[in-house]
């Protein structure tokens, strides 16, 4: 007994690990996470799948049989125990119950019988009477029994035990290690094509129990599964093939997904008969006892149109280039090779780059106060929205160094105007650094980008100076040496920026204007260059004069040409035309042993409540003549026994007392 | 050889006989069942007609088993639909109708549940120490109308999530923050019936005690997370077995929560506060009690996991750090109950094991949502 209580513990404490270390992770991440040392020690501990290790396995294995033996050791007894009345019991022993009373009473046996008959009917007892009338106290004993199914719960619980183990293990991965020891099935451990998997990390679809994951592009098909297993994975045959036709995403208003759903069709090998159907998550497709499982989904491959801009050619000739996302390409930039690595392709991205403000309250208070009534409500104003596809790329240069891209293709609002994102980052474990380019008055990029050409265009500078010099230098009476003068800085200004941003002004700044000086004509340097960039821009829209947008646009695209010196890369692929294709995953099962679970589990629920909810009583009413003793045991002497005693104590005497017999 | 083959009748058997009140109860709750069913019968798919039928018997069957909750029941039924009338159908009103916004919206008549609950301690304590039974009656009282407001702020939360649209509606056990609420009132159903089963029992003052702690834990985790929002349920939470799975969980929670509290009375009685307290004997039994139900709950409920389980993730036991921790938390229990039924142990050291069985409790409650990574991440703090 110490024993199973020991074993129930000991599982109990291994099983804690199993939830602290993530299970069933690639062991390079392992390796990564823990230091070669630790690895290699877990690993031999089997802590990376630890509820599938020999030595947990083992545990389960004593819980079953030490269980069993339970049973086994008390099954006899017990079964004896329900059956006997225990009619045997002697007076004596009976007088020595801790409860049991002796009533005096007038009524002659039969009479005592009757009545105490009659009381166990009524109180849900079976008894036995056994007369001992020439026993040295001669009596006639009443023996009853009541609640003996309490004993039925231990059996039920505890068969329970054995067959949910039992059937657990045969679900879990038993056939797989077995088809490793005794069929010379191995592990495969690269990443390859299935065609190319050797036979020997094949598994056929006779194998009885598997449960695996596989991701079908729409439109494609598989017939295997993959199995992970220790440090690598098995490909699992299946009797099937899946077509995924379509996945369909559906979501709130607020932007939560709603559901996802896979319309697929299952063509039988053997039969060839075909089976279409849907399966979504918490509604599995069941196709001869293997259930398919809507597990996940993602990009399958979406052939997408990038518009490439050079960003530091000074014209806006584009190049349109053809890709699939989830594959590469290779791609030169400044007669260099590179690789575009495109990733995911997103149709819904759910985002909240506008930073919303709450406005500014004044002190605990009110801060308070406003989290009070917050708390009040159950709804809020949502900020998060669909902000529409995203391509995701690396550009990697021939040195294996990348920096990664999001691009979003369509314009987002952010303070009351569009702009074009990208985020950028240069090692994986950063987050995006975004860039924002102004959408022009048609909502298109172009606008930014010649701009941006014709201000950093150095031929344009000198002709972008003269008309900022007519704009700023209004009065006539100034000198033509002024003049000049003015036209001169104008174009160092244009060059410093078209160099490097706002950071060279300053560094041109902090060069050549002595520190007094320098507040005041950075002022002028800014003036300078926002009224060139506008003059640029009335070059470029001579039609009329600029509207109070056009002007922030301007503003705006100073900022982000200036920005633009940190964005890593001379080329922005502009996501400009997709077609999706979406991916499901699936988990996909075959667990006969499943049945045998469940019906432990019905076992154990009747054995828990049968335990605890059944309460065995025994009395014992030994009539004798003038007296009758009512002696009366339990399983368990709690409150609940005591009042039941006080009862039928209760209910006795006045029986006895009230006349009972027709002749009385 | 039977002597008498059926009862005569001369014995007053312990078989149940409804009073009035009772009739009257199952009168009212199957009228209203059979109103919903008539009325409502177009939006109900199977699932639903099934469980309001079964609901109603149970509803009775509880009411007649247990009498005091008669009220509470009907109490409920009552402030719920009072709520929902005021509404009309419009969950701005929440805030602007003055009965709503201070009283019965869902949210005011969650933090009612609170408010009354912190008094309840207060009053209990004083009960316990001034041996003032009329402070222990009305610690009861404040007990119930706090567990009557909670309930109230359960339903009409249900009805104000379906307001904010017919596919974003469920039933309010979807979140952390939810089930919290449900804990407390459970814990405290709880607590009352056993008082009321084990007169004199002082079990008030010491479950409240943890009943508050989650009330606190609600309010911060309304103030500083605003997680009182109604969320609409993800793909994985859209289950019938949801609606099963997670209340069954919770009166196991409640009692192993219970329990333990009354482990720390059971330890207490060694101390010079003994003279306060019931006998240990009855502690000892309550504690067996509540473990008892809590065993048996846990057993369903993890159950019930293992069939959702098997529906939405393709397996009935993944191994999943909420499922392992569910079994830690069952095995700890059994290991207790073996200790107590069969090598029939008592006293102390099961009331250590108890109090710390609520750590356990907690921590596949909580922890497991705060440090544990798993497909159960639905209520992650
Ligand atoms: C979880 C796995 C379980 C194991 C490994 C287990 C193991 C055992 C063993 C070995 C015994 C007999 C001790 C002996 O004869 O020396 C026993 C007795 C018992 N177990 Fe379990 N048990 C388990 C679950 C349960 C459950 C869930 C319950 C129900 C609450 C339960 C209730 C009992 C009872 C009442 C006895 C005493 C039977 C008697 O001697 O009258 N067991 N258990």
């Amino acid at each position: 007994m110490r024993f199973a209580i020991t074993l129930l513990v000991v599982i109990a404490l291994a099983s804690i690990i199993g939830t602290i270390i993530k299970q069933n992770e690639s062991y390079t991440g392992y390796l990564v996470e823990f230091g070669p040392f630790w690895f290699n020690i877990f690993r031999r501990l089997g802590l990376f799948n630890i509820y599938s290790t020999g030595w947990f396995v083992t545990i389960l294995g004593f819980l079953v049989v030490s269980t069993s033996l339970c049973i086994y050791r008390h099954a006899p007894q017990f079964v004896k125990d329900m059956r006997s009345f225990r009619e045997n019991a002697t007076l004596h022993s009976l007088q020595n119950f801790q409860h049991q009373t002796t009533f005096a009473t007038t009524l002659d046996l039969d009479a005592q019988t009757r009545i105490a008959a009659d009381f166990l009917n009524t109180n849900g007892f079976k008894y036995k009477l056994k007369d001992q009338l020439h026993a040295s106290q001669p009596h006639r004993l009443l023996a009853a029994k009541k609640g003996v199914a309490q004993r039925l719960g231990y059996f039920f619980a505890h068969a329970a035990i054995i067959l949910i183990c039992i059937g657990g293990l045969l679900d879990g991965n038993l056939f797989i290690r077995m088809q490793e020891w005794f069929n010379g099935k191995q592990v495969e451990t690269r990443e390859m094509r299935v065609s190319q998997i050797p036979a020997r990390s094949k598994l056929s679809d006779s194998n009885p129990t598997f449960r695996g994951n596989v991701t079908i592009p729409e439109g494609s098909s598989t017939d295997v599964l993959f199995l992970n297993h220790k440090e690598g994975y098995f490909v699992q045959e299946l009797p099937f093939t899946v077509t995924l036709k379509k996945f369909h995403v559906e979501h709130y208003p607020t932007g939560q997904p709603k559901r996802f759903a896979s319309d697929i069709v299952v063509t039988l090998k053997n039969s060839g008969k075909q089976i279409s159907g849907t399966t979504s998550v918490n509604h599995p497709l069941i196709v001869d006892n293997i259930a398919i499982y809507q597990a996940s989904f993602g990009d399958g491959g979406s052939p997408v149109t990038l518009k490439r801009w050079d960003l530091d050619a000074p014209s806006t000739q584009t190049t349109d280039l053809k890709g699939v996302s989830q594959s590469n390409q290779p791609v030169s930039v400044h007669q260099q090779p590179y690789t575009l690595e495109l990733g995911d392709f997103r149709f819904f991205n759910i985002e909240n780059f506008a930073n919303d403000k709450t406005p500014a309250r004044q002190g605990m208070m009110d801060e308070f106060k406003g989290d009070m009534e917050n708390a009040a409500k159950v709804t809020k104003e949502k900020t998060l929205h669909n902000v529409g596809p995203s391509i995701l790329y690396k550009l990697r240069d021939a040195s294996g160094q990348a920096r990664e891209y999001i691009n979003y293709m369509s314009p987002i609002t952010l303070e009351g105007a569009p702009y074009f994102i990208s985020g950028m980052k240069a090692r994986v474990i950063d987050p995006y650094q975004y860039f924002r380019f102004p959408a022009d008055a048609n909502g298109e990029i172009t606008g930014f980008m010649s701009l941006r050409a014709l201000l950093l265009d150095a031929g344009k500078r000198k002709l972008i100076a003269e008309q900022t010099a007519k704009q700023a230098l209004t009065s006539t009476a100034l000198s033509e040496t002024y003049r000049l003068q003015f036209i001169d800085s104008a174009e160092r200004v244009l060059a410093a920026f078209a160099r490097g941003g706002f950071p060279e002004l300053d560094r041109q700044l902090k060069i050549n204007v002595p520190q007094d000086k320098r507040n005041e004509v950075a002022q002028i340097y800014l003036k300078i260059l926002q009224t060139s960039a506008l003059e640029a821009y009335k070059m470029q829209h001579p039609e009329h004069a600029p509207t109070g947008q056009e002007m922030r646009f301007v503003l705006d695209s100073l900022v982000s040409m200036s920005a633009l010196h940190e964005y890593g890369s001379s080329v922005y692929f502009q996501l400009t035309d997709f077609q999706q294709v979406q991916a499901s995953g699936f988990q996909i099962s075959r667990s006969p042993a499943k049945k045998i679970v469940y019906l432990g589990c019905l076992f154990l629920v009747l054995g828990v409540f049968a335990m605890f909810y059944i309460q065995e009583q025994r009395i014992w009413l030994a009539c004798q003549n003038g007296k009758l003793l009512f002696s009366m045991s339990g399983t368990r002497k709690n409150q609940q026994f005591e009042h039941a005693f006080t009862r039928y104590q209760a209910a006795l005497k006045q029986a006895l007392q009230s006349p009972a017999s027709p002749e009385a | 050889m039977e002597l008498v083959s059926q009862t005569s009748g001369k014995f007053a058997s312990n078989r149940f006989k409804p009073d009035t009140f009772d009739l009257v109860f199952a009168i009212g709750i199957l009228l209203s069942a059979f109103y919903v069913f008539t009325h409502f019968n177009a939006d109900m798919d199977i699932y639903e007609k099934i469980i309001l039928m079964a609901t109603a018997p149970a509803v009775i069957a509880l009411g007649w088993y247990w009498k005091s909750i008669r009220p509470l029941v009907i109490g409920i039924a009552a402030l719920s639909l009072w709520s929902i009338s005021l509404h009309q159908g419009d969950l701005a009103r929440a805030e602007k109708v003055f009965t709503l916004r201070y009283m019965l919206s869902s949210q005011s008549a969650i933090m009612w549940m609170g408010v009354l609950y912190i008094l309840a301690l207060v009053v209990a304590w004083f009960g316990l120490f001034r041996r003032s039974a009329f402070a222990t009656k009305f610690a009861t009282g404040l007990t119930w109308a706090a567990t009557l407001m909670g309930f109230t702020g359960m339903f009409v939360r249900w009805y104000a999530s379906y307001l904010l649209g017919p596919d974003v509606g469920h039933i309010p056990v979807s979140n952390l923050y939810e089930v919290f609420v449900l804990f407390c009132l459970i814990a405290s159903l709880l607590t009352l019936f056993y008082s009321e089963r084990y007169q004199g029992s002082q079990l008030l003052p010491f479950a409240l005690l943890v009943i508050t702690t989650a009330v606190g834990f609600i309010a911060w985790y309304a103030v500083s997370r605003g997680a009182q929002q109604i969320q609409p349920l993800i793909p994985a939470l859209q289950s019938y077995w949801m609606k099963i799975h997670v209340p069954a969980n919770f009166v196991g929670y409640g009692a192993f929560a219970l329990a333990a509290m009354i482990g720390v009375a059971l330890l207490l009685t060694r101390t010079r506060m003994a003279t306060y307290l019931p006998a240990p004997a009855v502690l000892d039994e309550i504690m067996y009690k509540a473990i008892a139900i809590g065993f048996f709950f846990f057993t369903i409920a993890t159950i019930l996991g293992a069939l959702w389980a098997a529906e939405a993730w393709g397996g009935y036991w993944s191994w999943d750090p909420k499922e392992t921790w569910a079994l830690i938390v069952w095995l700890n229990y059994a290991a207790w109950l073996h200790l107590r039924l069969i090598k029939g142990v008592r006293g102390m050291a099961l009331a250590w094991w108890a109090v710390g069985g609520l750590l356990v409790t907690s921590f596949a409650f909580l922890g497991v949502n705060m440090w544990l990574s798993g497909m159960h991440s639905y209520g992650g703090l």
